[in-house]
């Protein structure tokens, strides 16, 4: 096989208002297993789906040995022998068809194989599978499959469309230990024998120190670091990193200055909001037990997956919860729907802003008033002018920026349509907010004033849960923080006895000397 | 800045568009016949004919208001028609209790529209589709498979209470009433859904479901609210329809369907709204009929204008989808 290099040459990606892709500079040789690394919201994704074609506005150069190339479309990268397997396996695969179907469908859709021959089509399959040492039978239906088999399926059926560079989008996150080694022979088979590159996306930071030969580390958009793997390489430095040392945030928290944290007072009573034991029915969160004093900003930290947003989803009556008890004010409360939750002055700012957030045709006064929209009604008709006039002093009071209140809130920018789903709750004097990953898609500057916007909550008395995988986010804007893992509850701490490094370890679960 | 300035109003052109295709075609009609077209008494015959595609698809138009849709409307308004022309005709009930109980015969038929909808979860379209043809057939069993006119004896032999239409019924179905009847929905209609609460919800949910659900809007109940709003309109359309052609026909609201659909689509993109509302509906329904009166009167054969209906409500269509890229 020829020689396979692929560069990446100031690759840039804008979405309205963020930058997702800040110059990336990236290259990768045949043969190389390549780490790509970084917290929620880096630009991993975005990266890949450039280099798999889907994303097709980037700006920039991408050359593939030397040859400057178009990537506009996953036929494009396909072409070039850039393939990719997502971690919804389940999407790429017909469960209906067999194993050898699936795997020459690439064939049989292209003509290279003319007919449909049963038999040449399990034999063909086998050679292939046999090559890759695959222990899958050719016979069986797609949805008999397990996700790691799917998942090898996948790799084989890149692997025989002359794949010269296999991306791997978290593969090993539900695979058991046993099925995450026979993933892993494979790919080392893929880039020694086969000569393939591969990048490998990973959040488990031992995996990529066992297979990955060098790691890129992205951050905000931009890489961060780029370092070689050898034994001497400690998880500390990759984990340092991803997620640096002096956070930008850190500075906002100090200038804020004026929040306060109640160490050491002991709570008078019983707490504001109270969660014991709380589990639900698909089992993605299990025994969560926590309390939020009012005035407090709480922590929910842990990666995706870990159970955060079901459990926001659950407080907000939106999810099932099997068991457990949920006291507010000291009252045991149950909340079957949302409606309820609202009722009780409960707030959720949904993680998909975009999907479940905003009300993208509607106004940005409407965006803001629609909680308390009851209080802008007299006799059921409703008080446009009067909640338009409302909401533009309220707009100028917390900051969003548009032309007027009467703007659709699709045109903002992330931050400030953010600021409006927090704001929608103000309106409504809601008690206790439930923030899961708010500052998704936000920029900087928009971050500052929405940390010092959650800190005044607080600061009125409000309780607010902040649910997050961003440690610096967390350290800037909690006074104390539960970390999650696997949808179990693993720690507690104030946030002034913790540093970056600590709540790393405890959310990737890895040990400190690594 | 010339530049800009080109864009702004190519922009303002777009957004707009409904409405100057529309002055076009008046401008175009009126000259090319003579004075005919604008004429008074051809726009007092554009607004009657507007009327009942206006009325219904102001039913329409609330149902889509929360992301609703319902293909059963005309076919609804069909067996409602029945359900009027048997009280007041065969039974001899007067016209306003006749008229209160065909309304309220459709509230309760949308019961089981709602149910397919809200408790099934059946998808609006695939519902109201099996609902075309639940209406249909009902309908034709209770009237005995034809229609209800004046005369007719019903299905068992018996001879109606009444026989010969009223004044005010016939009144229902002619000018200046058939348009101050449209006048008054439209008026109702707007200011339901612009400034009431309930409106102002049934957008919500029409702009983002799941967005409205975490507000703690409680979507089932404004969606089977707007729904029994529908019901009352639909069952407006049916008297109006009917005393029009002093008859309950065979599926005689069926056809309004598409027509009704049209103008809802159309309106939904004048000003660049990009969410349906009363007055673009209005418009819509003005535009389509004003084609279909111009070409007649311009001697277009009339089994074309389906043809000229299709158009617009594709071009409508190609509008609302050919923006939503992402």
């Amino acid at each position: 096989m020829e020689e396979f290099i692929l560069t990446a040459d100031r690759v840039s990606v804008e979405f309205p208002g963020v930058k997702a892709l800040d110059e990336v500079d990236f290259e990768i040789k045949a043969g190389e297993i390549w780490a790509l690394v970084g917290a929620n919201g880096a630009g991993k994704s975005t990266f890949v789906k450039v280099l798999s074609g889907i994303c097709r506005s980037y700006a920039g150069k991408i050359r593939c040995n030397g040859q400057k190339v178009s990537l506009r479309s996953p036929a494009d990268a396909a072409r070039l022998g850039i393939h990719i397997v997502y971690q919804e396996v389940d999407e790429a695969i017909l469960p209906d068809f067999t194993v050898a179907e699936n795997l020459l469908m690439g064939d049989l859709a292209l003509g290279k194989k003319k007919l449909y021959h049963r038999k040449s089509i399990v034999e063909d399959a086998a050679k292939i599978l046999s090559e890759l040492h695959l222990e899958l039978v050719p016979e069986h239906r797609g949805r008999e499959l397990s996700l790691s088999e799917k998942q090898l399926l996948l790799i084989a059926k890149a692997v025989h469309q002359e794949c010269r560079l296999l991306i791997l989008d978290e593969p090993t996150a539900a695979l058991s230990k046993a099925e995450t080694e026979r993933l892993f022979q494979v790919i080392r088979f893929l880039a020694r024998e086969k000569g393939s590159a591969v990048i490998f996306i990973s959040h488990r930071i031992p995996e990529i120190m066992e297979i990955c030969g060098k790691c890129t580390v992205m951050r905000d958009g931009r890489i961060t670091a780029e370092f070689e793997i050898t034994p001497e390489t400690k998880q500390d430095e990759i984990i340092c990193a991803m997620f640096g040392h002096s956070s930008v945030y850190a500075n906002g928290r100090n200038a804020e200055g004026g929040f306060s944290k109640k160490t050491g007072k002991p709570p008078e009573g019983c707490p504001f909001f109270e969660v014991s034991n709380l589990s639900d029915s698909r089992n993605k969160f299990h025994n969560i037990s926590f309390h939020v004093e009012a005035g407090e900003v709480v922590g929910l930290a842990g990666l995706t997956g870990a159970g955060k947003t079901e459990i926001c989803k659950a407080l907000f009556g939106a999810g099932k919860v099997e068991s457990g008890e949920i006291y507010m004010g000291g009252k045991r409360i149950t909340i079957r729907n949302s409606v309820e939750a609202v009722q009780k002055g409960i707030a959720l700012v949904p993680e998909q802003r975009r999907s479940e957030g905003i009300f993208p045709t509607m106004e940005t006064a409407f965006n803001l008033g629609v909680a308390a929209l009851p209080a802008f009604c007299h006799f059921g008709f409703w008080q446009k002018k009067k909640m338009e006039k409302y909401m533009d002093a309220y707009i100028r009071e917390i900051g969003i920026k548009c032309s007027s209140a009467k703007q659709e809130i699709r045109f903002l920018s992330g931050g400030n349509q953010q600021k409006a789903v927090i704001g929608k709750w103000m309106v409504a004097k809601s008690n206790l907010y439930i923030l899961d990953e708010p500052m998704q898609g936000v920029d900087i500057g928009a971050k500052q004033e929405l940390f010092a916007l959650i800190r005044e909550l607080a600061g009125e008395g409000r309780a607010v849960i902040y649910a997050s995988s961003d440690v610096s986010e967390l350290l800037a804007v909690t006074n104390r923080i539960y970390v999650l893992n696997g949808g179990v509850v693993t720690g507690n701490f104030m946030t002034n006895d913790v540093n970056e490094q600590e709540l790393m370890h405890q959310i990737l679960e890895v040990s400190h000397d690594g | 800045m010339d530049k800009e300035r080109g864009n702004k109003i190519g922009l303002f052109c777009l957004k707009q568009a409904t409405v100057i295709v529309t002055l076009l075609a008046v401008l175009f009609f009126s000259v090319y016949t003579g004075g005919s077209f604008a004429s008074y008494g051809n726009v007092v015959n554009i607004l009657r004919s507007m009327s009942i595609t206006t009325i219904l698809a102001i039913a329409f138009t609330v149902t889509l208001a929360c992301d609703g849709f319902d293909m059963s409307t005309c076919t609804l308004a069909s067996c409602a028609g029945y359900v009027f022309m048997a009280c007041y005709l065969w039974y001899g009930l007067p016209l306003w209790l006749s008229i209160v109980i065909c309304i309220v015969f459709t509230m309760t038929a949308y019961l089981l529209t709602m149910f397919l909808i809200l408790i099934c979860k059946i998808p609006d379209m695939l519902a109201t589709c099996a609902l075309m043809f639940i209406h249909q057939g009902i309908g034709q069993w209770f009237t005995g498979g034809g229609g209800i006119s004046a005369g007719m004896n019903l299905p068992d032999g018996t001879i109606p209470k009444r026989v010969t239409f009223e004044a005010a019924f016939a009144k229902i179905g002619q000018t200046p009433w058939i348009i101050l009847i449209m006048l008054l929905c439209i008026v109702v209609a707007h200011i339901f859904l612009q400034h009431t609460k309930l409106g102002a919800f049934l957008y919500a949910i029409g702009s983002n479901k799941k967005a409205a659900e975490l507000s703690g809007i409680s979507v089932a109940k404004y969606r089977f609210l707007a729904g029994m709003v529908t019901a009352v309109f639909i069952g407006i359309g049916a008297v109006v329809v009917c005393s029009r052609n002093t008859a309950a026909q065979l599926g005689g609201c069926d056809n309004y369907l598409m027509t009704a659909l049209a103008a809802v689509f159309v309106g939904r993109s004048v000003g660049g709204k990009e969410k349906p509302f009363i007055l673009g509906t209005t418009l819509g329904a003005a535009l389509i009929v004003i084609l279909e009166n111009g070409l007649i009167l311009c001697s277009v054969p009339y089994y074309v204008l389906p043809a000229v209906k299709g158009f617009v409500l594709a071009s409508a269509l190609a509008a609302v989808y050919i923006k939503k890229k992402e």
